[in-house]
């Protein structure tokens, strides 16, 4: 085994690999681990080999590499395509790469593949986080560019080159910030893509599900993320009015709730609904991966790219893959299909032998009180007046869910509520349905907008009754507080006087700590309106601001044209701007002087002294012995006197500016 | 004369070859100063343009800011490009000639008076295969030394010294062409030192005394360089005389001559090496030593003007007339 000499990491190759680490670091916990440890255990070989502890593989090891993570990768996902498997590959190749550095090439090549991977690392994540990071990113790129380009940094020890080359990276960026703010608002926009994306699996998607299993999951998260934003035209409406409608899940199959998959349904459109007053509002939905979009009760428009189904889901074409911005006009009174049902029998089905003991229950009440109204009541009664507890950690339901509710464990949440209810109602003959979405908001103080978080969500059911239609009941809401066991839920029934009353009597620490958290959240809200979601609708409504309306492409390419030219020009005024120098006026007056002369043939020599200059001029052009003389004479005057006077200077530089030598030749 | 000094910097050639020679400091400026994107800086497009179609396809916002910076981040490397050879001022000094296959010395003076930090300047000779790169700091004036390869004997121009640039980021390289009209005298390559001159001596001065100095003292002459340290007037130099050299009788008596026709066996380049090589051993020697070639005499004598004159004639030799 021979043994290597050690030797320090040289500056170059020390910033590329921090790069590549960095351009790593966010996928690594996302990728399959034997991808992860394979990039870090490459990264670690060419630090290993640089610092004189480990050879490089030679060009069979290398091949044998390639073809086998080639292969790793189609096993894992049976693809080489796609942004899943595509950044992947790439991030395999830029690490394997590190293998093989032989010249400037190679290392532009690495640099310009981890430019690549950090733009496909957006298709993942676009928060302010992957920004900010994308800045910093930036950053150790350029200096890894910048210390390609610089011999003399090459040979510094690694911390002062990083120094050097960021200090100077930074600067460049600041200098581009102007330019890149001018194309990333005035740059024409298209509205769509321009070819059409493979539908890919989706992975994770958050938020509410396409079904609901009461007895199931047994826990109800604490998820306090956004589901998305709400900004209000006017003020907006009360608590008990926000149900923010997403899925509707029609189809019972005895333990779960799924939503209805009918291709046949027909698009609807929205004559049914008999009007109150309009409430104007824009949504900023964060990515969920799935079709839904939320709309407050009932929605009156329908945004673009979207359309409302049947049983009124307001769905998109494509997947909410992003931050998505719409605008909707909801009314808050309603009546819907008031004199007609469609499909009817749809709300009506309970498979034969689920809940047994439900079905006595509801018939010998339904006997009771044959008319709809009383009979809902006396059901509601029921949950009011029972020992119904509501709790976000109910026990788990393996017997028949509704029944085992109903009447042995009594605890749950909204679904438990919702569920059991919409059974009640379809085995009484009236059609029910159950909707998720979610339900309140919470105002930012420090902004005018409203958060709706994950940990809103809620389902309530939809009654249709003869001549008044799809009724709206949410039998959680009966559930006296007392009986309620989470106080965040607790909170959601108050209006926003009494939670401002029970704000009070927190202390300074957290009530600064929920300042801050609204801070952060109303930056946030900035981001996805200004970054994320600014789109060709929203360039076009800044432009309109500004008083320029519907600008053709072309204008618009004209318009940045313009703005880009003339923040150029002040970034090139500033770049070139004068440096006062080092040297006193007197010194520059003096070269001056020379500069002037060497317009006749004379170059001061650098070894050369003032006096011996002068003379070798006053040799061979006797006309200009007064001037030069007088001027060399001051010069060394002013030049080595402790303190010359600045009326002598003044003299200098006159002379000098009045000095004009006659070419000879 | 506007109007020529217009039309005369739309001259194509001038991207390539520069503008005419000149001898004092060329001063690069606006006029003179190219830049285009490199060949990094074309690939870096490309890479551009494929992340935009993609930010453009997935309507991604992140993705279009990064285009965005990364786009104006190259607009910006443009100006601090050109800036780095902006306004310096660059003169050439002399160049002591060379021996053929030798490099030669070119000391550059840059001065960067008042300007900024230039960094990675680059300097080479179209076929000088020997670049320099080098920084020059803040407000200085930077004395460099460029080292150029030697081919042939004669008179060589140092046409198309370039002086470029891609510093900070690759994307784009400026360049200017600079021409001095210095010329470098390269002597032929002197011959393997294993053939001896004749010994004859035409002039018939016999053989004297061998052994230097031990002559009998004639009297003092003005200093050549190359003289023997030893023959120095040191008194005279004290008393502020100068510098004189002692001549002596003996050296006189050893008189050389080179001839050019002692050497029929050779053809003229070989001659001339060797003849080279003689002269150059004779001054080593301090013998005095005459040169004789084809349509030129030269009466013997010795000192390091004499050894110049002898090498520059053997290095223009049939030269002068070929251009």
């Amino acid at each position: 085994m021979a043994s290597m000499r050690t030797k320090k990491l040289p500056a170059d190759i020390g910033i590329l690999l921090l790069s590549v680490l960095l351009v790593c670091l966010p996928h690594l916990l996302r990728l399959p681990l034997w991808i992860s440890t394979l990039c870090l255990s490459l990264i670690v070989w060419r630090f290993l080999h640089e610092t004189g502890r480990a050879p490089l593989p030679g060009k069979y090891l290398r091949l044998f590499m390639l073809l086998a993570s080639l292969g790793g990768l189609f096993a894992s996902y049976s693809t080489l395509l796609g942004r899943t498997a595509g950044s992947a590959m790439l991030l395999l190749m830029l690490c394997l790469k590190l293998l093989e550095i032989k010249g400037h090439r190679d290392v532009v090549i690495i640099i310009y593949i981890s430019f690549f991977i950090l733009i496909t690392s957006f298709l993942f994540d676009q928060s302010i986080y992957s920004g900010a990071y994308m800045l910093l990113l930036v950053l150790s790129l350029l200096s890894a560019m910048i210390v390609y380009n610089h011999p003399t940094t090459q040979q510094k020890p690694l911390a002062p080159a990083l120094r050097q080359t960021a200090g100077l990276a930074f600067s460049l960026m600041l200098q581009a910030v102007p330019l890149m703010l001018m194309l990333f608002l005035l740059f024409p926009r298209l509205p769509g893509p321009l070819w059409s994306l493979p539908e890919e699996p989706q992975g994770g998607s958050t938020g509410l599900a396409d079904e609901l299993e009461p007895g199931r999951i047994s826990n109800l998260s604490d998820n306090h993320a956004v589901a998305f934003r709400v900004k209000f035209e006017a003020p907006p409406p009360g608590q008990e009015l926000l149900y923010w409608r997403g899925p509707v899940l029609s189809l019972f199959t005895g333990r779960k709730w799924k939503v209805l998959r009918d291709d046949s349904v027909s698009r609807l459109n929205l004559d049914d609904i008999r009007f109150s007053i309009p409430r104007d509002y824009t949504i900023t939905l964060e990515p969920h991966n799935r079709h839904w979009l939320f709309a407050l009760e009932m929605p009156g428009t329908i945004p673009a790219n979207a359309y409302l189904t049947q049983d009124l889901q307001l769905l998109q074409t494509r997947p909410v893959a992003n931050v998505t911005r719409y605008k909707m006009r909801a009314y808050l009174a309603y009546q819907l299909d008031a004199n007609s049902i469609v499909n009817r029998h749809y709300y009506l089905q309970v498979p034969e032998h689920v809940a047994p003991r439900t079905r006595r229950f509801v018939n010998r009440l339904r006997e009771q009180y044959a008319q709809d109204g009383r009979f809902i009541n006396s059901i509601l009664n029921y949950f009011r007046e029972q020992n119904f507890i509501y709790t976000r950690k109910p026990p788990r339901l393996d017997g028949d869910t509704v029944d085992e509710f109903l009447f042995s464990s009594r605890r749950g949440y909204c679904v438990h509520y919702a569920s059991s209810f919409a059974v009640m109602m379809r085995l009484a003959g009236i059609p029910a349905r159950i909707v998720s979405g979610y339900q309140g908001g919470e105002m930012n103080p420090l902004s005018d907008y409203m958060i709706v978080r994950q940990s809103d969500a809620h389902a309530w059911v939809e009654l249709w009754l003869p001549g008044k239609g799809w009724l709206r009941i949410d039998p959680t809401s009966v559930i006296p507080d007392s009986r309620v066991e989470a106080t965040q839920d607790l909170l959601r029934r108050k209006d926003d006087r009494s939670r401002a009353a029970f704000n009070l009597k927190q202390g300074w620490f957290s009530k600064s700590l929920s300042k801050m958290r609204f801070a952060w959240d109303s930056l946030n809200n900035r981001w996805n309106n200004w970054v994320i979601g600014y789109n060709d609708k929203r360039q076009q409504s800044l432009l309109s601001s500004l008083g320029a309306d519907n600008l053709s492409i072309y204008h618009l390419a004209l318009l940045l044209g313009i703005a880009f030219s003339i923040s150029l020009l002040f970034i090139t005024l500033f770049v070139f701007r004068r440096r006062q120098s080092r040297f006193n006026p007197v010194q520059q007056a003096y070269a001056q002087f020379c500069h002037k002369l060497s317009g006749c043939g004379f170059v001061r020599k650098p070894e050369e002294t003032a006096q011996d200059y002068a003379r070798r001029v006053i040799e061979l052009r006797q006309d200009l012995h007064s001037s030069v003389d007088t001027i060399t004479q001051l010069y060394n005057h002013l030049r080595y006197a402790r303190k010359p006077s600045s009326r002598l200077i003044l003299q200098f530089r006159k002379k000098i500016k009045h000095f004009h030598p006659r070419k000879t030749e | 004369m506007r109007p020529r000094v217009f039309f005369d910097s739309l001259r194509p050639g001038r991207f390539f070859h520069g503008d005419a020679p000149v001898a004092n400091a060329i001063n690069l400026s606006r006029r003179n100063i190219y830049i285009l994107p490199s060949r990094d800086g074309l690939f870096f497009a490309v890479v551009l343009i494929l992340m935009l179609i993609g930010s453009i396809n997935y309507n991604n916002s992140l993705g279009y800011l990064l285009c965005f910076l990364l786009g104006s981040l190259s607009i910006v490397t443009i100006l601090h490009t050109y800036k780095n050879l902006y306004r310096l001022e660059i003169t050439m000094g002399e160049i002591k000639p060379v021996f053929c296959a030798q490099d030669l010395h070119i000391p550059l003076t840059i001065n960067n008076l008042g300007g900024p930090a230039r960094r990675a300047l680059r300097f080479d000779f179209p076929d000088g295969e020997i670049p320099a790169i080098h920084d020059i700091a803040a407000d200085t004036q930077a004395n460099i030394m460029l080292r150029c390869k030697t081919h042939r004997r004669g008179v060589m121009k140092l046409e198309r010294l370039r002086i470029s640039c891609r510093f900070p980021l690759g994307l784009f390289q400026t360049w200017s062409i600079l021409n001095f009209v210095q010329t470098a005298l390269v002597y032929p390559h002197p011959a393997d030192a294993d053939r001896l001159p004749p010994e004859h001596s035409e002039q018939g001065h016999g053989d004297g005394c061998q052994g230097q100095g031990s002559g009998d003292f004639t009297g003092l002459r003005n200093y050549h360089p190359g003289d023997s340290l030893r023959h120095i007037h040191w008194k005279a130099l004290a008393k502020g005389q100068g510098l004189l050299s002692k001549q002596f009788a003996g050296e006189n008596t050893r008189e050389l001559w080179l001839d050019w026709r002692s050497l029929p066996q050779l053809d003229s380049e070989a001659r001339l090496s060797q003849l080279t090589r003689w002269v150059v051993d004779a001054h080593k020697n301090g013998i005095a030593y005459g040169l004789w070639i084809p349509g030129t005499e030269i009466t013997p004598d010795r000192g390091g003007a004499h050894r110049h004159h002898c090498l520059r004639l053997l290095a223009e030799f049939g030269l002068a007339e070929a251009d």
